[in-house]
């Protein structure tokens, strides 16, 4: 509540503000302070803060970046493991293992499997299954209770019981609450009172020997979970107990109530002594762990036989499960996003978790069951390439559908002239709409169900050429002239119009949406990966003939170089594929060759230095780098380079007097005022570029010219 | 033997070898946990929190609006509500509005903040109620969202998928989630050692008005206290004489009376008496010297610089030690205990983890928002 709180004493204090200078003013007139509440003040600040992600509060020196994201809707587990992220304070440049590593105290809390690689490593975390984070509660009852237990308040200490070796200090979230002379008794009580329902379940009691302090915390923040309270070597939760909860007499506050289960947080779990298993509880025994598995968060929970991972490879899944097509919810045919992928027809894993059940991955999954043959089959199976069965790909298999939207808006401006859209334009001999326009209905937006193409246009919106109040006097046309500002279509391949909505958004201007579709079946150079970190790239397509079969004649759908076990370790894949043939669930990443490959010959180039564009989206070139340059420069290949670097790029003739060294214009030198020492050569545009700004900054850049055979 | 007998001996032969009955499908606790709490619902827990108790504290700690032209005007809030999600369609026509139709016409799905008011106008007292002063954005599924309570029929006409986990923002029509933050738990002693192995201790207090930082640093064996509003370390001993503590022999007591612990301290002691400082006067004026001077824009009344050293203890270092009337009782003890912490830390070298997860707390969307 720390920006609604900064918001509202800004709104009082502007408020203080307005009667301040109102009231001397119009002591006559009442001051009427209703009329002076501004909305948009809190709403705004609200609305930026989050769509920003900047929460910058002068009042606590508070200046924090990306406190919000935008909520990645790749698929259902995508969104999910973004729910359960945590991410920390911590810079990410400094090189300090501490607040990376693994700690043993998030054992439970925090999913050991799931964090990103790179620069984030063990920075941004995830939460486990069964981690809960407490709110802030009232401390008053605490107070009142533990004073009731013993605890003599601070202020009538003289100061020497602090160090007696029998007294224990007690601290309530951080502040000094008294002493007590019988720390065990007083922890005991409490959490007895806690299990019965007298304190709230998520109050924590802990003692510290070293110390010889008792923490209670009751502040919002802490990460605690439930565990099985055990009593006298037994764990309190029998069959009994389970068969009622199944037939749904009991429910999870219940077994809290009756003191069978309590939630621990992490100072608290450090002071018990916790069985993984039922066989492993022994006399000092104070909790039992419901299931072992909770430890492991949402992403990590997808992986088959998990522990017989090597534990990398359990890291790379999670992050590639949040990078896998599928399914993101049921009501995905209704959404327009920006960039929507879905899987023609998911399925369901066969080999599945109660991770799987329990956040209900298989209503709306992300892969397929392929079947897999473990085997070296062609050389287009080197370095993790998957072959694939060509029939299985014409069944469907790794089919997927991409969604864009193309968006327009229809304003309203100051001066009373709003945006057109306008009808096709036709062809003025054959009365037909022009190529640009095929697409477009009457009303001037492109009509479902239509196939575009590159450079077509999908809404002819035109926009009035003076959209300002005109300056009194200047004489205005009395009808408003229009340009055109298509929204035209922008990709190397064609998409299918899905659907088109027209609506109003909050400023009232017309919205208008598109949604756009293409369907893609899978291709050489598609990603693909299965649940156990195993990613490849398809490296062949075969057809199903050309495929070898099984004994019974089941022909796979992909085949699988064995080279990726040995050195990786992922066991739990021959599990989930019975050895070397058999059904392993695939998932299909979005990283696909149609978004990524790229080529140019000739294309656009730079306007400022007339070097070649960078980037596949503006048709780029292909840059040789300063690493490629010295390895021609090692070679020798000095004609190579110069055609590289300059006649491909940027070459530019430029007229150089011999005799002042500077640049001329169309063989005439300005500083000599003659001709006579004037040369043509080619140098790259850009060194001629950087002689005319070091003149502008007055250096002088003179070329010393000489005749080669000279 | 003795070993087991104190494990089993309280058991009959027959329990002895009754074999152990063990809880199975205990697992299935878990799909129950999750229906409750967990997951996402921490976040929706927060907001929850948030909409309903905590916007109304802090309405309680701002409620009142005076100026300083009229005396005889206020302005005090009675009370606060967020409403439920809403779009105003027509000038001052309101309907509830559903999150999906937020995604797809760009808008935020947002709430109306309204507040009841008692305000003065020339002489009369006037009350006001539910009057809008701004919009909250809503979390999807919290108490105030209109997908509460709805049975999975109801989801599909609102276009909407049941199994959404809900937890986020829609603001100008994108899905914004706020990510958990973690954070090192305020109000705690830390003991660290620093770089060169000097033990220290540091508190980041917080309070609703107040954040600040306190450090107990070691230099040549006595002890500072460093703060970012003095412009020097103050001997802590000194800082213990403002505070009332006059006597040296009280202050050793409250720090310990072990023989190490009496030894570690000595030389603080007898720095304060080199300063020549022995009463409560003394010190808060030797501390009034070292206050940064800060940019005074509220004008008031002027403080002499003994009040303002005694201000500064009171409110600024260490905050979230309450201090009534003056009374420096409780912060005294807590300055002891942390002077104790390094002492007792400098032997062995038992500082804190830093890294430790009982001392971190995660902030969530009602927290930040």
């Amino acid at each position: 509540s720390l920006l609604f709180e900064d918001l509202f004493k800004k709104f009082n204090s502007e408020m203080k503000k307005i009667a301040d200078q109102v009231i001397p003013k119009q002591r006559a007139a009442q001051f009427d302070v209703v009329k002076h509440m501004r909305q948009d003040q809190i709403t705004n600040g609200m609305v930026n803060a989050i769509s920003t992600g900047n929460w910058s509060l002068k009042r606590f020196k508070m200046d924090r970046q990306g406190v919000t994201q935008v909520l990645s809707r790749l698929s259902y587990i995508s969104a999910l493991g973004m729910m359960t992220r945590i991410s920390s304070q911590f810079e990410k440049t400094r090189k300090v293992s501490g607040p990376r590593s693994l700690q043993p105290s998030q054992w439970g809390m925090l999913c050991p499997s799931d964090t990103p690689e790179g620069e984030a490593c063990g920075l941004v975390k995830n939460l486990a299954l069964m981690t809960h984070i407490t709110t802030d509660m009232e401390d008053g009852p605490i107070v009142k209770l533990a004073s009731n237990l013993g605890v003599e308040d601070v202020n009538l200490l003289c100061g020497e019981e602090l160090s007696y070796p029998n007294v224990f200090l007690v601290f309530l979230n951080g502040n000094i609450l008294g002493v007590i002379r019988d720390h065990k008794k007083l922890v005991n009580t409490f959490r007895l009172m806690r299990r019965a329902g007298y304190i709230n379940e998520f109050v924590s009691i802990s003692t510290n020997l070293t110390d010889r302090c008792v923490y209670i915390s009751s502040d919002g923040g802490r990460l605690c979970r439930p565990y099985i309270i055990v009593k006298k070597q037994k764990p309190a939760v029998t069959n009994k107990h389970m068969e009622e909860l199944a037939q749904g007499y009991r429910n999870f506050e219940d077994f809290l109530h009756e003191s069978l289960v309590e939630y621990l947080d992490v100072n608290e779990e450090n002071d018990c002594n916790i069985a993984l298993y039922e066989h492993t509880i022994n006399k000092d025994t104070t909790h039992l762990e419901i299931e072992p598995f909770t430890l492991l968060g949402v992403c990590a929970g997808l992986i088959p036989y998990p522990h017989h991972n090597q534990s990398p490879r359990n890291t790379y899944q999670c992050a590639m499960g949040k990078q896998a097509m599928g399914t993101i919810g049921y009501n995905q045919r209704n959404r327009i996003d920006t960039l929507m992928y879905l899987l023609a027809y998911p399925q369901k894993p066969m080999v599945k978790t109660k991770t799987i059940e329990l956040i209900e991955f298989e209503k709306l999954p992300a892969g397929q069951n392929a079947t897999v043959a473990v085997m070296s089959y062609s050389g287009y199976d080197i370095e993790d390439a998957l072959v694939l069965n060509k029939a299985s790909l014409d069944r469907g298999f790794g089919r997927c559908l991409v969604y864009k939207n193309a968006k327009c808006t229809l304003k309203r401006y100051t001066n009373q002239t709003f945006d057109k859209v306008m009808g096709p334009m036709l062809d003025a001999t054959t009365r037909k709409p022009i190529w640009r326009h095929e697409i477009l209905d009457a009303d001037g937006i492109c009509s479902p169900g239509e196939k575009v193409e590159n450079k077509q246009v999908l809404v002819n919106k035109s926009m009035p050429t003076v959209t300002q109040i005109p300056l009194e006097g200047s004489n205005v046309p009395q009808q408003p002239q229009y340009k055109d500002v298509p929204i035209t279509y922008k990709g190397a391949t064609d998409s299918y119009i899905e659907k088109v909505m027209i609506s109003s958004n909050a400023e009232d201007a017309f919205l208008i949406k598109m949604l756009l579709r293409q369907t893609r079946r899978p291709e050489i150079g598609d990603k693909f990966s299965s649940r156990h970190g195993q990613k490849g790239v398809c490296g062949l397509i075969v057809p199903q003939e050309d495929m070898p079969f099984c004994d019974s004649g089941i022909c796979p759908d992909i085949i699988m170089n064995p080279h990726g076990f040995p050195s990786r370790m992922t066991f739990s894949e021959p599990l989930e594929a019975y050895i070397y043939f058999g059904p392993v669930y695939y998932q299909k990443l979005k990283h696909m060759v149609l978004d990524k490959m790229h080529a140019r010959a000739r294309g656009p180039r730079a306007v400022l230095t007339r070097q070649p564009t960078e980037g596949r989206s503006r048709d780029g070139g292909l840059r040789l780098g300063e690493m490629e340059r010295d390895c021609l420069i090692g070679y020798g290949a000095s004609m190579l380079l110069l055609e590289r670097l300059m006649i491909s790029s940027d070459a530019f003739e430029v007229d150089v007097c011999g005799q002042c060294g500077l640049l001329g214009y169309s063989g005439w030198c300005h500083y000599c005022k003659s001709s006579c020492h004037v040369s043509s050569l080619r140098i790259p545009y850009a060194c001629k570029l950087l002689f005319q700004e070091l003149q502008s900054m007055n250096i002088i850049p003179r070329l010393k010219l000489s005749k080669y055979n000279e | 033997m003795d070993v087991l007998a104190e494990e089993f001996g309280n058991l009959t032969p027959a329990q002895l070898a009754a074999p152990i009955p063990t809880v199975e499908e205990k697992w299935r606790l878990l799909p129950a946990f999750l229906k409750v709490k967990g997951l996402v619902k921490q976040h929706i827990d927060s907001f929850n929190y948030f909409i309903n108790v905590e916007i109304k504290k802090i309405m309680k700690a701002n409620e009142k609006v005076t100026s300083d032209a009229d005396p005889m005007w206020y302005l005090k809030y009675l009370n606060i509500y967020v409403g439920l999600p809403d779009v105003e369609e027509s000038f001052n026509v309101t309907r509830p509005v559903s999150p999906h139709e937020c995604r797809l016409r760009d808008m935020t799905y947002s709430a109306p903040i309204t507040v009841d008011i008692e305000y003065t106008r020339g002489s009369q007292r006037i009350i006001r109620n539910a009057l809008p002063i701004g919009r909250m954005p809503i979390m999807l599924r919290s108490s105030n969202c209109v997908l509460t309570g709805k049975t999975p029929a109801e989801f599909a006409k609102l276009n909407e998928c049941p199994l959404d986990p809900g937890g986020y923002f829609i603001v100008k029509g994108v899905e914004k989630v706020i990510l958990i933050q973690e954070q090192l738990s305020k109000n705690r002693i830390i003991v660290e050692a620093d770089r060169k192995g000097t033990v220290g201790a540091s508190v980041t207090s917080s309070t609703h008005e107040k954040k600040s930082r306190t450090n107990m640093a070691v230099k040549q064996g006595r002890f500072y206290l460093r703060h970012n509003t003095l412009s020097e370390d103050i001997p802590i001993v000194i800082i213990f004489k403002a505070m009332g503590v006059e006597s040296d022999q009280e202050i050793v007591q409250m720090i310990g009376t072990e023989e190490h612990v009496m030894a570690a301290f000595g030389p603080s002691l007898e720095e304060c008496q080199k300063a020549q400082i022995f009463t409560q006067m003394q010190a808060l004026k030797y501390i009034g010297n070292k206050v940064r001077r800060q940019r005074m824009w509220g004008g008031g009344p002027k403080k002499t610089k003994i009040e303002e050293a005694r201000e500064l203890l009171a409110s600024t270092i260490l905050t979230h030690v309450p201090v009534k009337e003056f009374n420096f009782r409780a912060k005294c003890i807590y300055t002891a205990v942390m002077v104790r912490r390094v002492i007792l830390a400098q032997g062995d070298n038992k500082v804190d983890d830093r890294d430790y997860y009982g001392n971190k707390r995660l902030e969530l969307a009602g927290q930040v928002i």
